[in-house]
């Protein structure tokens, strides 16, 4: 029986077990923000999530709910005050019959959910592409995807709304996403190699929406490296944008005992000009299933690559935190489901 | 490259709560915004911010904002002119104040001179033969009122051509009551009544009656009211709805109660207005994590008033409320309160009674009103807000370029937002008086 028994954080190419699974995905941090001005103390949920799944030798259907302050982070308009509130992020129904699979409903980014599978670490930190604004976690659309037997090369094929998780579809136009991975080492776990490729549009306006990028991942034992790299053109209705994101990774992550990460993002919009953040962590995992953190993130805006050029004030912020964060599964499996 | 789909993205962002509630009351705001560039500047301030915080190479640089908490000082957000307004008093005295506090929040201070500057310059623009050095010259007069704030000047408003005819009109009308008698009726109850409209003009404007729900919010309200403002015997004589007021708030739910404390005689009769407040824009553009320092909208216009306005108690029923997941702010309606007006204004100077100094002294006179607020406030972190500012200026190279860097970037803002405006207007052309947003999912 395999172990592709799970609900969160998947982005299944084999065959699902009979299974039904619940899992809990939970972070909790203290930080400290610098400058250390307004409210630059606080606590935060950085993830709430629960996703649940069944799931057959042949489909299977997935749900998850992550959690939202209802009044976003800008407004004061919410729910009794800003309470959280429950915000569904997958609901995918799929078919797999061999080396094909169908995927339909709200399913997942092609960009941003294998980046966070091979990242692990997504309570502590999203993918620079989705913490811009640029990349989203889901989409409304269909899937299909072809892997080899051998688990050495897959394909996935998407045409989705493009409007993202968030907002209905509001044009005629759909997006064509693309991925192909590449896993030429006899370990697949060793190296894989991936491309990218979105056509697509944003909007009433059905402004320009189109991606290229790679991603470069490795894992040797606890010892995981990543790179990414992503090109848009046209970014959340605006056509004018073409933001170009690289990321550079490194994590020590064994079952159990000392961790750490090294994460590094620069964020190139400008012909001379380029933001920077680096982030880094150590923490401790003790047998089970948590991790407490202690961490920093450091962020660099040159005053002229800023929200308002020249203001050098916006140029540097910082943070430290303390974070415990954890993932529990509960699953069962049945002869049949 | 499009930039009506960017356009078009921020109007739904910004509208999305009207569009889902009465489509027609939205279609009607977009109606106003396309009759001239400076309504469409009135109804487009969160599309001013994003166009201002928008990541884009080939917008101007700031010589200012050089510390972090030059960046979240008490902002009026949309300090244009017919935000401004006399307030007149039954003692004699009066205020002027930017009344509207719908933009209020914290923010870079530099962005309420920008704003202001440009919607100066596109005021000017309305006047025949105001050219660009004419522009220029408002934005002169912005700078001078300023600098004499911060030398801690008086601005003598009643030498001011302009505000001279708004003080005027206030006690005049004010002691008439002319707006009263106007919206008013004696009423077979010997009580007077709001007199209605038939139905809304083509202009969307009138009086009409409540729903019952709608009543039933606006007794909440007046109880509120009532309860803030320590009034005995409060009663309420009428409700009404109001349409086709303002242009950035033309679709919110606004009331009009008439309301007394016991007598039968109409002297102790009161209009006052409940209007939905909505959230600020978003300024981005701001050094620290977390600026959410308000409770709620209704907590954020009690706030700014005692912050931003020179007199809190300047509109004495002014005061925010949450009723029911909506914020309300209550405002005195009356002819002792008077409102900068721009067709007003171009009629007068048209017809020569305005000349170009009498403009840029008005001009002198918003920059007066936010920098005199700046010294009885504290940014984010505590800070005297004058002194941030102050050190803010010497740092990016004091007033002179403060004046040369204002002239160049509400230039680039104006002409921003008439291209702007030029291509909402073929929107509503091409694509309907709601923008095509009709043909989403769900829209009444």
């Amino acid at each position: 029986m395999s172990d592709h028994c799970v609900a969160l954080g998947l982005w299944l190419l084999q065959a699902p077990s009979n299974c039904q699974m619940i899992e809990v995905d939970a972070a909790a941090r203290f930080r400290q923000d610098l400058p250390m001005a307004g409210i630059h103390r606080a606590f935060d949920i950085p993830r709430a999530r629960i996703g649940l799944g069944l799931s057959n030798e042949k489909t299977h259907v997935r749900a998850i709910w992550g959690s939202i302050r209802s009044a976003g982070d800008t407004s004061y308009i919410g729910i009794d005050g800003e309470s959280f509130v429950p915000q569904l992020q997958l609901m995918e129904l799929a078919w797999q019959e061999g080396w094909v699979s169908l995927r339909a409903g709200l399913i997942d980014d092609l960009w941003v959910v294998p980046q966070n599978n091979r990242w692990i670490l997504r309570s502590i930190t999203a993918d620079m592409n989705e913490r811009l604004g640029i990349m989203g976690r889901s989409d409304l659309g269909g899937m299909v995807s072809f892997s080899l037997p051998s688990d050495r090369w897959n394909i996935q094929i998407q045409l989705r709304s493009g409007e993202g998780h968030r907002l209905r579809e509001r044009n005629s136009g759909q997006n064509v996403v693309l991925r192909s991975e590449l896993k030429p080492l006899s370990n697949s776990d060793w190296l894989s190699i991936a491309v990218f490729t979105q056509e697509g549009s944003r909007g009433f306006g059905l402004a320009r929406e189109h991606r290229l990028g790679a991603q470069i991942y490795s894992q040797v034992s606890a010892v995981r490296f990543g790179v990414e790299g992503l090109k848009s053109w046209g970014v959340q209705g605006d056509s004018y944008r073409e933001p170009f994101v690289i990321s550079g990774w490194g994590q020590f992550l064994p079952e159990s005992g000392f961790q750490a990460f090294l994460k590094t993002d620069v964020h190139r919009e400008f012909e001379h000009n380029q933001q920077q953040t680096f982030q880094t962590g150590f923490g401790y995992r003790p047998e089970g299933d948590l991790r407490i953190w202690l961490g920093f993130e450091h962020n660099r805006i040159p005053s002229g690559a800023g929200l308002v050029p020249g203001a050098s004030a916006l140029g540097k912020q910082q943070q430290i935190y303390i974070q415990l964060d954890g993932q529990f599964r509960h699953k069962q499996f049945s002869s049949s489901t | 490259m499009d930039r009506s789909a960017w356009i078009k993205e921020q109007l739904y962002i910004d509208n999305r709560i009207w569009l889902q509630r009465d489509s027609q009351l939205l279609a009607d705001k977009f109606r106003e915004m396309g009759t001239n560039s400076y309504n469409f500047m009135r109804g487009t301030v969160p599309l001013y911010y994003a166009e201002l915080t928008r990541l884009n190479q080939n917008k101007p640089s700031t010589a200012f904002l050089t510390q972090p908490e030059s960046t979240a000082i008490p902002l009026f957000g949309d300090p244009h002119p017919e935000n401004a307004s006399v307030l007149m008093h039954s003692d004699g005295n009066f205020d002027v104040e930017f009344v509207d506090l719908d933009s209020a929040t914290y923010g870079p201070w530099l962005f309420d001179l920008r704003r202001s500057a440009t919607a100066l310059r596109l005021l000017g623009r309305q006047f025949e033969g105001c050219d660009d050095p004419c522009e220029k010259a408002l934005v002169v007069g912005l700078v001078d009122g300023l600098s004499l704030a911060y030398a801690r000047e008086s601005y003598p408003f009643e030498e001011s051509t302009i505000w001279k005819d708004y003080i005027e009109e206030a006690i005049e009308e004010g002691l008439e009551r002319k707006k009263f008698y106007k919206v008013t009726e004696e009423s077979a109850s010997s009580e007077r009544k709001i007199i209605r409209s038939e139905s809304l003009d083509t202009n969307g404007e009138g009086i009409l009656d409540v729903t019952t729900s709608e009543r039933n919010q606006a007794e909440r309200l007046g109880e509120s009211f009532a309860d803030a403002h320590g009034l005995v015997s409060f009663r309420i004589l009428d409700v009404v709805r109001k349409f086709g007021t303002g242009v950035s708030s033309r679709p919110a739910i606004r009331y009009v109660i008439l309301w007394d404390q016991g007598d039968s005689t109409e002297n102790d009769d009161v209009l006052t207005q409940f209007r939905e407040i909505l959230d600020p824009p978003n300024m981005d553009a701001v050094a620290y994590a977390s600026t959410a320092v308000f409770h709620d909208n209704a907590d954020r216009i009690n706030v700014c008033e005692d912050k931003l306005w020179i007199n809190s108690e300047a509109d004495p029923y002014h005061h925010g409320f949450w009723d029911d997941g909506h914020g309300f702010k209550s405002m005195s309606w009356n002819s002792s309160l008077q409102d900068i007006e721009l067709h007003k204004m171009t009629e007068q100077w048209d017809a020569g009674d305005y000349a170009l100094e009498d403009i840029v002294d008005f001009a002198s006179s918003l920059g007066w009103m936010i920098g005199h607020v700046h010294h009885r406030n504290t940014g984010i972190d505590g800070q005297a807000t004058h002194k941030i500012v102050q050190a803010d200026l010497i740092s990016g190279g004091g007033w002179s370029k403060l004046e040369t860097e204002l002239k160049e970037h509400s230039g680039n803002d104006a002409d921003f937002t008439e291209r702007d405006y030029e291509l909402f207007k073929h929107m509503l052309e091409q694509d309907g008086m709601l923008l095509g947003f009709e043909h989403i999912e769900g829209v009444p």
